[in-house]
């Protein structure tokens, strides 16, 4: 068991005047990991950041730091810093008053002062930048003085709000790596807030994925990405061919669905009583296999379908298909040994199957 | 540009910037009464110079100006702040309220001024002059300073609060520094508005505290006067170099 730096119990947030609120906020973070808040806009990530950085205040539920409550203690007394949007760099000062501002706040000055700041610019690999302004300094070197103003005062945990929302897509791929070693170094726990799915995938230890003031999810990027407890989680995290379907009988193990006319056994993951009606059956695009009429023997394990578009990627090919039954899927075809051409026409009809399973099966949302 | 828009920009660039051209030229004629050019002459800046009558107003209208526009500047920063920092109830009324104070017709303001101090019982002088100042000069500040304000990113207080700065660390090291420039130029536009201000300073001043424009004003209604043109000629001096110099300060935002 992982020893939790902060503990979030039952927290909720309501603004005045407004509809938004977060609700029912249950959260371990632990030490030393990064974890990513991820949503849409709107969803209450920033506003959870904000509530963790003691920015805002909760109406209710407890707010645990080591296990000693801290809600109603200012942002100025939490041990806990934050790196703001694009970073936030005061543009007037030198990297080094940049870095020690904090400590100027708290009246230390001579000595101690300088050598505080000459010890975190070395740790984010900045020695020698003192004198140098935030706009003479690169994507990255920013984002480094950023992290080191905030890590000046020896902060547990350090909240990153967006901080690469601004920057092109290049630069970002960069910073993102360059953020996980640094994480990594320091060994100090990172809660960062996103949009990007690709961001959280490929930077965190555990994902948060939150929706209208809730969280929906909290687990590995890997967790999240192949088994998605919620169709929301599948549509939002990578991409997702959702098929709702009759189910047509329930057995011990499994179950049957009909899709194009065809039967399919599925592996039952869902519990006898909740299983309904119809269940969702979701098959990420990497997952399928197009074969062509002269591949197959018998057409009857394979989804028939019309190739609508070929999109070539480089390393992948992605295809556009329509089933029989009018259904669009999306199709995403590696190049590797056993299939080195790849090549696909439009309006060419195609048979389609996929790992028997890796597919998941979900009831609708709630 | 073609020929004809080019003479037309002369024209009207002429048009504007003769009159000063006459003025400058004819503060160095050496004649009292005539039009017509009589010679060099530094006569009238050495007058003007001696001039002790002069040099009191000058004194006056220079404390006025530095007063009206430090206080100005003062109160436009803290007005500026609160509505770049605080979402309050009345707050687009507000803004809405400076820029009508703004356009509004100085004899306006001047009457309704002077009504108040006069109900009010406060003796028509330096106080007067300088309440009515600071209130002309203020909605000036505040457009200024809040058009700087305006792009400043609302995150650095933010994260100035999160590194432990107090409310007046907050102002010292972050809002200060970051409105320097504007905050310069409020303080010398606010001292050029104060410095040629007649209409307002005419209604609001008593006679122990006469204002130079006040002055020039009286001078000018006794007829043409080269010493005028002498001193009209220095005040265009002083006020090209503001201009210079709060073009520089809002040129290079830091």
């Amino acid at each position: 068991m992982q020893q939790s730096i902060i503990t979030c119990r039952d927290l909720v947030w309501q603004p005045k005047k407004t509809a938004f609120s977060l609700q029912a906020i249950d959260l371990d973070i632990y030490v030393g990991e990064f974890l990513t808040l991820l949503g849409p806009s709107g969803c209450g990530k920033t506003s959870l950041l904000r509530l963790l950085g003691g920015l805002i205040e909760p109406a209710s539920g407890d707010l645990l730091l080591r296990g000693k409550r801290i809600n109603g203690l200012d942002a100025a007394h939490r041990p806990i810093n934050m790196v703001f949007q694009n970073y936030a760099l005061f543009p007037f000062m030198s990297v080094a008053d940049n870095v020690g501002f904090a400590l100027r706040c708290q009246g230390i000055r001579g000595e101690a002062y300088h050598q505080r700041i000459s010890e975190i610019l070395e740790k984010v690999h900045l020695t020698g930048f003192e004198k140098r302004y935030p706009s003479e300094l690169s994507g990255g070197q920013q984002q480094r003085v950023a992290i080191a103003r905030a890590l000046i005062n020896k902060p547990s945990v350090l909240l990153l709000d967006e901080p690469m929302s601004a920057l092109d897509k290049q630069i970002k791929r960069s910073l993102r790596r360059e953020l996980k070693s640094l994480q990594k170094e320091l060994g100090i726990t990172f809660v960062m807030v996103t949009h990007d799915q690709e961001e959280a995938l490929s930077m965190s230890d555990r994902i948060v994925l939150m929706r209208e003031g809730r969280i929906v999810q909290i687990d590995t990027p890997r967790g999240m990405y192949e088994s998605p407890k919620t169709l929301y989680a599948a549509q939002f995290i990578g991409e997702a061919n959702i098929f709702r379907l009759p189910v047509k009988s329930v057995h011990d193990k499994s179950l049957i669905v009909t899709l194009c006319d065809r039967t399919f056994l599925i592996k039952k993951p869902l519990k006898h009583e909740e299983i309904t009606t119809h269940v969702n059956l979701i098959i990420r695009p990497e997952d399928f296999q197009a074969w062509d009429s002269s591949e197959i023997e018998s057409d009857k394990l394979y989804l028939p379908g019309r190739v609508e578009s070929v999109i070539y990627k480089g390393s992948t090919v992605e295809l556009q298909v329509i089933l029989s039954d009018g259904t669009p899927v999306s199709v995403t075809e590696f190049f590797d040994e056993t299939d080195e051409t790849l090549d696909y026409r439009c309006g060419e009809s195609v048979h389609l199957s996929w790992q028997a399973g890796w597919e998941v099966v979900l009831n609708d949302d709630s | 540009m073609n020929r004809l828009t080019r003479s037309l920009f002369f024209l009207v660039m002429a048009f504007l910037y003769i009159p000063m051209v006459v003025v400058v030229l004819f503060s160095f004629n050496h004649s009292l009464h005539s039009l017509i050019w009589h010679g060099w002459t530094w006569q009238w800046y050495s007058k003007l110079w001696h001039d002790a009558l002069l040099a009191k107003v000058t004194w006056h209208s220079l404390c006025l100006g530095f007063s009206a526009a430090f206080i100005s500047t003062v109160l436009g920063a803290v007005v500026s702040y609160s509505l770049y920092r605080y979402r309050f109830f009345g707050r687009r009324l507000i803004s809405g309220l400076l820029i009508v104070l703004i356009v509004i017709p100085d004899l306006v303001m001047a009457i309704a001024l002077m009504i108040l101090f006069r109900s009010a019982h406060v003796s028509f002088g330096f106080v007067t002059l300088f309440l009515a100042h600071v209130s002309f000069c203020l909605p000036f500040s505040v457009m200024v300073i809040s058009n700087r304000l305006s792009d400043l990113n609302p995150q650095l207080l933010l994260a100035a609060e999160d590194l432990g700065a107090s409310l007046w660390q907050q102002w010292w090291w972050v809002m200060i520094p970051a409105m320097r420039s504007a905050l310069l130029v409020s303080a010398l536009l606010s001292f050029m508005l104060s410095f040629d201000d007649v209409v307002i300073s005419f209604f609001v001043s008593g006679p122990n505290y006469v204002t130079l424009p006040l002055h020039v004003y009286a001078m000018a209604k006794l007829g043409a006067n080269p010493e005028i043109n002498a001193l009209c000629s220095l005040l265009l001096l002083l006020t090209v170099a503001v201009v210079l110099i709060s073009q520089r300060l809002l040129g290079k935002k830091t």
